[in-house]
């Protein structure tokens, strides 16, 4: 099946295999293993990426699904070589123990500051209530999401 | 995964066309949320898919002639900020913001949700208490309006054709003003399916008696219906302590009548009676 769609940010128009679901097409064709696979049905938020600006949950799309969208993954983050302000937040702040969960949760609250640059603690709870770290480590997750809101200036 | 076919069509009469081939084992795709899982586990092995999300008519939500008709591919987050939905259904937004997470909600369908006929389907509940219908269109382009109590009739289970898709979902919009509410109880307090739900659509006279209830409950036996006890305890009544206990155990009745001699019977017939008081929290 031949669709067109735009992956961080370069437009494709290629053949796909319609049966595949986004996140084995972005991993194993695509070659962008930044997206994790957790759970699979659609629980644990790990494989989350960004479709048209929304947080979603890579694993419950079949790539027919992504024609004509904007596809934004954790490699799309970093610009000219720099990370976004909200991976050195993580950085800074420790949010990053075992790292599986943690390009889900930047998907998931990039998302979040799309729709709202400056969350409250409560709204970035709910944005992230999907995203689970088995790590436990909540606190310093919230904290750097926060943060990232917070300080001013610059792209995200 | 076994092998299928994806076709996309771009419109309705496209959709027709398309469901002309469609068979036993045909899978109509929206969000995704729970066929795509199905499929990855190989639960389901359609040979043909019909992926929905490309139809833009089944996306929006519009008030026309005293109704509200919300596309079948209206996903909840679009749902639960929808200006219409919340001056005229806020048990309709309520629900819509707190399916799943985030990322179901961005994806998940109404459509979806209601033809997947989950007894726990946490959009089912408020529309059953609202009486909505489901538009629907087949293969030779006939439409069908379901009252939707009429279309789902087990857990998971539907009298929708294998040739027929969802359109739209369709409620009337009241001529006064309503009290309707949703609640429900799962395992955590986030991301969670329903143990319990209850929707509640009241209407009220002057002095401020209950005139009119709707009253649905769901994740109780095989399908939400209308608890007609809990609606005969609101029925002449004003909202006040003693009401809100007739109608919590009214509620408990309607669960031992729902689920005799079922494991979860002692639970479900105390803890529906604490989503009975969150009904009437602000009041």
């Amino acid at each position: 099946m031949r669709i067109d769609f735009i992956l961080n940010g370069k437009k494709y128009d290629m053949d796909v295999n319609p049966e595949l679901r986004l996140v084995d097409f972005l991993r194993d064709d695509m070659g962008l293993t930044g997206t994790k696979e957790g759970c699979g049905e659609g629980e644990c938020g790990s494989c989350t990426v960004i479709v048209d600006k929304k947080a979603v949950h890579s694993c419950l799309i079949l790539v027919p699904q992504i024609r004509g969208k904007e596809i934004l993954t954790v490699e799309g983050l970093s610009k000219n070589g720099e990370l976004s302000r909200l991976q050195k937040s993580f950085i800074e702040h420790g949010a990053v123990q075992c790292g599986y969960c943690t390009p889900g949760m930047l998907m998931s609250a990039t998302a979040l500051f799309y729709e709202n640059p400056d969350p409250s603690i409560e709204e970035i709870k709910i944005a992230m209530a999907g995203n689970i770290c088995r790590c436990s480590g909540y606190t310093a997750i919230i904290d750097a999401v926060k943060d990232a809101a917070e300080s001013k200036g610059g792209d995200l | 995964m076994s092998s299928f076919e994806v076709v996309t069509p771009g419109n309705v009469s496209e959709l027709v066309n398309e469901l002309k081939k469609a068979g036993k084992s045909t899978k109509l795709l929206a969000g995704g949320t729970d066929l795509v899982i199905s499929l990855n586990e190989g639960r389901v092995k359609p040979e043909l898919i019909i992926d929905l999300s490309g139809i833009a008519e089944m996306k929006t939500i519009q008030e026309r002639e005293g109704r509200v008709l919300i596309g079948a591919c209206a996903t909840f987050t679009e749902i639960a900020v929808n200006e219409a939905i919340k001056r005229w259904f806020y048990s309709i937004a309520e629900a819509a913001a707190g399916i799943g997470s985030k990322q179901i909600r961005n994806r998940g369908t109404i459509g979806g949700n209601i033809a997947n006929s989950s007894p726990a389907g946490d959009m089912i509940t408020p529309l059953v208490s609202l009486g909505a219908s489901v538009i629907t269109v087949n293969s030779k382009n006939t439409t069908r309006d379901i009252p939707l109590t009429e279309l789902i009739t087990g857990v998971g289970k539907n009298i929708l054709a294998a040739d027929e898709a969802i359109l739209y979902v369709e409620i009337p919009v009241p001529q006064e003003e309503r009290m309707t509410r949703f609640v429900k109880l799962g395992s955590r307090s986030t991301v969670s399916i329903a143990r319990l739900n209850l929707a509640v659509n009241l209407g009220f006279d002057e002095s401020g008696k209950i005139d009119d209830a709707m009253v649905a409950l769901g994740a109780v036996g095989t399908t939400v219906f209308s608890a007609k006890m809990a609606e005969e305890a609101l029925l002449g009544k004003k909202i006040n302590e003693d009401t809100k206990e007739s109608f919590a155990e009214a509620l408990a009745r309607e669960v031992e009548k729902s689920i005799p001699g079922r494991h979860t019977l002692p639970y479900k017939r105390e803890a529906v009676k604490g989503i009975a008081y969150d009904v009437f929290a602000d009041n």
